[in-house]
């Protein structure tokens, strides 16, 4: 066989193959032109990244355990949220709702996954990329999860940073809130020590007075709120009623604080659940009193869930109206039914006195977990609070040049830690933006997620063919009947190996993997590796049959009318 | 379960023709099989599967969702260089027609089993030739067995002439008269087997190093040259036919040959025969010369590629041959007819025999030695074939004509 002027010659019979075959497209058949529909390659949004509270791409940290690439899997999320070992621990993962692996095996457990994320980078301290410290230096007043986020965010663009923490130790709701059996201590400690790694000073036992802002240049402003709401009612100052928050930052602290046996636990968010929980594991009997329906309680439903399993009684519906003291030296709490009335501001139902009388119940101590509000009296000047809320503008601005504010007292603050976390990284830009005089990049890695297509990718997108129907790796578990007196975490890591095999799970809904399953199907030879990656359509042979369309795992690829 | 190690089991000597069918394959060490079920083939099929499960050597038994997935799966493993094989009958083949043109352009040495069973409508599971006929043209050779040891060596000679060729090769049985009926059979060893199969070894295959597509557009240049290749391979077959049956006799001592002939020498009126017929015609032929009647039979077993030299040399002087069809080419003769005449036309008038068409047993109608007698007799009386073709068995007689109400005949 020679080729003489682009065309095939057989000198002889026995020169012929058997068969027709070709080592590319034909060169003069161009079948593109056959076409009016054509296929291209556009990744959809998946429903766990869209849904993530810290702008995680979820998807692609899954690709990443999946190859075992643990470091670049650690970067790839390190933009986004600094803290995976925190949010794997704590997150209340809403990206797992709408997974489609639910439909076929089971949901992806995407906490688990980041959590083995996030022990990698403490285990192996990987650090990100640091610019020198070039740009004008930022103080940070509050080192919870928003402060140290907004800290980190501002280093690795090149800021040199101060946290000012009052509290003896940093971390806030981390160091001084969460229980052990939710977040160890020593993760907390990991933490801070890698913040500081990074050349982010830390200045502990240092509240920030209001003169103190003169001499500060741009800062963030990420306070907690200090005070807890009171119950409002006689009796509210005897002994044996105790403050939730501080009974756990003595917990935090070390101490086994005994409040007594039988504990009435005021409250339905997750501090009341973290409360009644720790005293559970103290060896207490707690109640856990709520004014509204199990459905309105603010705690997040996976620690309600767990609290159940854990035999802890709640009382719905209820709300106390007086405490005095009992004979026996304990206290008679008394409470009465509620009912609900029309929604009010926040959507949920008004709590009405309800028609019964009331009850009282002997307790030992109550343990009040009603929420927390401002304390106004720190705030810089120029600064303004509404309604228990710092104001401030769409850009994180308070009313004082230079200062911005996010966090617990900011607004949408104290949802959860990977929010916090969020918008101390969105702070932080908003900040560095102004001081730079000119917009982040919208390439660069801190800003949300890559260019798709926002149409969500959905089960039916999906081709099945391709997927094994494999249970999840679900982790183990602390029995709930081993639970009071040890506040080992509830649950266990999945282990690298474990992680792995969950992540290969994952669909990757909407992305392309690079799995070449277009290209190999491509009756044409139509579809081309790009160099550096992905995938382009030769459109002069690509005949649009839809055949890579059909065939493509996770509906990257699509149709649209023909361009020419 | 446990392996079947050549050589080492006594293997069961009572089989049904598609019993057998299995064992050929099974003995021929296939790799890989796909099949969909279909009356008659169903059993060809199951022992196939148990067989193939217990084989120590490995093997993939796709399960598809039709015939035509079959024979492309077939196409796709064949491709790789694996042996392939498929059974299928009637419906199931004529789906399979469009990839059978594709084995046999693609010089692929599939090899199938094809249970005759006639096509719908009207709806029948019995046997006729119509379906595998109506493949003649797919560019696959084609055997017609008589007998379930046949049907057992076929499938095993099919693997050698198919991958020896490079094309596909089709190996067919009766339904039921030889799929489901059971016979005495010698199974040969598989050590015997491997010596006269060896693994294949494919002129082309699938090179996941040197990727390449098969099939894909061929121009005027070249596309005539590729096709006249596969024309010439399987009448190079056809020459080395009696070669591979003869080492396959020197093996087992079994002789088959394209076409088989008895008495035809003194013959005044020789039949012409294929399939399961055939050995009832053995029977006939032997009563008749027993009662002095000039009898002859001549079997054609292979019919692509047609074996037209060796019946002119069979049939050369013999006045009278009656070709008995269990087919039809509607409009025109019954097709081993008409077959037969294009191959005799190039005889000189004088050695040439007269030819008459019998079409008869289609859909399962029994074709019993009352019906080959009657045939003889009509041949013997009748000077000329005229009409060319008559129908044996049709037993309404004409009536006046009449308006036919929707529906009813």
């Amino acid at each position: 066989m020679k080729i003489a002027r682009g065309r095939v010659q057989f000198e002889t019979r026995q020169d012929l193959p058997l068969s027709a075959n070709s080592l590319g497209a034909t060169d003069w058949n161009r079948t593109g032109s056959w076409k009016y529909l054509e296929p291209f390659h556009r990744d959809l949004t998946p429903p766990c990244s869209d849904r993530c509270l810290a702008d995680v791409d979820v998807v692609a940290m899954m690709r990443r355990v999946e190859a075992g690439r643990w470091e670049e899997a650690v970067r790839g999320v390190l933009p986004a949220n600094p803290f995976p070992a925190v949010t794997g621990r704590l997150c209340p993962h809403p990206c797992t709702a709408p997974c489609n692996r639910k439909a076929h095996g089971g949901g992806i457990d995407v906490r688990a996954v980041e959590r083995e994320v996030g022990d990698w980078k403490l285990r192996h301290r990987v650090r990100p990329v640091l610019p020198p410290e070039i740009l004008p230096s930022v103080h940070v007043v509050g080192s919870g999860p928003a402060g140290l986020a907004a800290a980190v965010t501002l280093r690795t663009l090149g800021h040199p940073v101060v946290v000012h923490e009052a509290a003896e130790e940093a971390g806030g709701m981390l160091r001084w809130s969460a229980p052990a059996f939710r977040l160890p201590i020593d993760v907390v400690h990991a933490e801070i020590e890698w913040v500081k790694d990074l050349g982010v000073r830390i200045q502990t036992s240092t509240p920030v007075l209001r003169d103190d802002y003169e001499g500060f240049g741009p800062a963030v402003l990420a306070l907690g709120l200090g005070r807890s709401r009171g119950l409002g009612i006689p009796g509210e100052d005897l002994p044996g009623v105790h403050d939730a928050c501080r009974f756990l930052a003595d917990l935090r602290r070390g101490e086994r604080p005994d409040l007594g046996q039988r504990v009435a636990v005021i409250g339905g968010g997750n501090t009341a659940l973290d409360a009644a929980r720790s005293l559970l594991r103290l060896g207490a009997e707690p109640v856990v009193i709520y004014r509204r329906s199990e459905r309105e309680m603010p705690a997040f439903r996976e620690a309600v869930a767990e609290a159940r399993e854990e035999g802890i009684p709640f009382r719905f519906h209820e709300v106390p109206v007086a405490l005095e003291p009992a004979k026996g030296g304990g206290l008679l709490l008394t409470i009465r039914g509620t009912v609900p009335g029309e929604p009010d501001e926040s959507g949920r139902p008004r709590v009405l006195p309800g028609p019964g009388g009331v009850t009282v119940i002997e307790v030992d101590a109550v343990v009040k977990a009603l929420g927390e509000e401002l304390s106004e009296e720190l705030l810089p000047r120029g600064v303004e609070a509404k309604g228990g809320v710092l104001v401030v503008d769409d850009r994180w601005r308070t009313g004082r040049p230079g200062l911005f504010a996010c966090g617990e007292a900011a607004p949408g603050g104290g949802r959860s830690v990977a929010e916090s976390i969020r918008d101390g990284r969105l702070c932080a830009i908003a900040l560095h933006e102004e001081v730079a005089g000119a917009p982040l990049p919208a390439d660069h890695p801190l800003r949300r997620l890559p260019d798709r297509d926002p149409r969500i990718a959905k089960f039916k997108d999906l081709n099945m063919a391709w997927f094994a129907g494999d249970p999840p790796e679900a982790p183990r578990r602390l029995a709930p009947a081993l639970r009071a007196g040890s506040f080992d975490p509830v649950e266990e890591g999945l282990g690298t190996d474990r992680a792995r095999t969950e992540a290969a799970r994952c669909f990757k809904c909407g992305t392309c993997t690079g799995c070449d399953t277009c290209l190999v199907y491509c009756p044409d030879f139509a579809i081309e590796r790009r160099p550096g990656g992905g995938y382009a359509v030769n459109l002069e042979y690509c005949k649009g049959c839809g055949v890579c369309v059909e065939e493509c795992p996770r509906a990257a690829v699509h149709m649209r009318r023909a361009s020419s | 379960m446990k392996t079947i190690e050549p050589g080492t089991e006594a293997p069961p000597t009572i089989l049904t023709g598609n019993q057998a069918a299995a064992w050929g394959a099974f003995l021929s060490r296939v790799q890989v099989v796909s099949a969909y079920p279909i009356t008659p083939q169903t059993t060809v099929i199951e022992t196939l599967a148990d067989l193939t499960a217990r084989a120590d050597w490995p093997n993939r038994f796709v399960n598809v969702e039709s015939e035509h997935s079959a024979m492309a799966v077939c196409i796709g493993a064949s491709y790789g260089g694996v042996r392939t094989f498929t059974a299928t009958s009637s419906q199931g083949l004529a789906l399979m027609h469009e990839l059978l043109h594709w084995a046999a352009g693609g010089r692929l040495p599939v090899v199938l089993v094809d249970v005759n069973r006639a096509m719908a409508p009207g709806w029948s599971i019995w046997t006729d030739q119509q379906d595998s006929l109506s493949q003649r043209d797919t560019g696959w050779a084609q055997f017609y067995c008589s007998s379930v040891q046949d049907i057992l060596d076929h499938v095993i000679l099919a693997f050698r002439m198919a991958e020896e060729a490079s094309v596909p090769v089709m190996v067919v049985e009766d339904a039921f008269v030889l799929s489901h009926t059971a016979e005495a059979v010698s199974l040969p060893a598989p050590a015997e087997v491997d010596r006269f199969l060896p693994p294949r070894r494919p002129a082309f295959s699938l090179d996941v190093e040197k990727p390449r597509a098969f099939g894909g557009l061929l121009g005027p240049d070249w596309y005539q040259e590729v096709r006249k290749d596969l024309h010439e391979s399987l009448l190079r077959l056809g020459d080395a036919a009696p070669r591979i049956y003869g080492e396959w006799e020197r093996l087992t001592g079994r002789s088959y040959a394209p076409v088989e002939a008895w008495g035809v020498e003194d013959a005044d009126v020789v039949l012409l025969t294929s399939g399961a017929v055939s050995s009832t015609a053995r029977e006939v032929v032997a009563t008749l010369r027993a009662r002095r009647k000039r009898v002859g039979l001549v079997q054609v077993r292979m019919f692509r590629p047609f074996p037209g030299e060796r019946l002119r040399e069979v049939l050369r002087g013999v006045p009278k041959v009656a070709v008995l069809d269990r087919n039809c080419s509607f409009g025109h003769h019954g097709i081993f007819h008409q077959e037969l005449k294009s191959a005799l036309y190039s005889m000189e008038a004088a050695e040439r025999p007269r030819i008459y068409g019998y079409v008869l047993g289609l859909g399962g109608r029994d074709v019993g030695p009352r019906a080959l007698q009657e045939v003889v007799r009509l041949t013997e009386v009748r000077e000329a074939p005229e009409p060319e073709t008559t129908w044996i068995g049709a037993v309404l007689p004409e009536g006046p004509e009449q308006e036919h109400e929707e529906g009813v005949r």
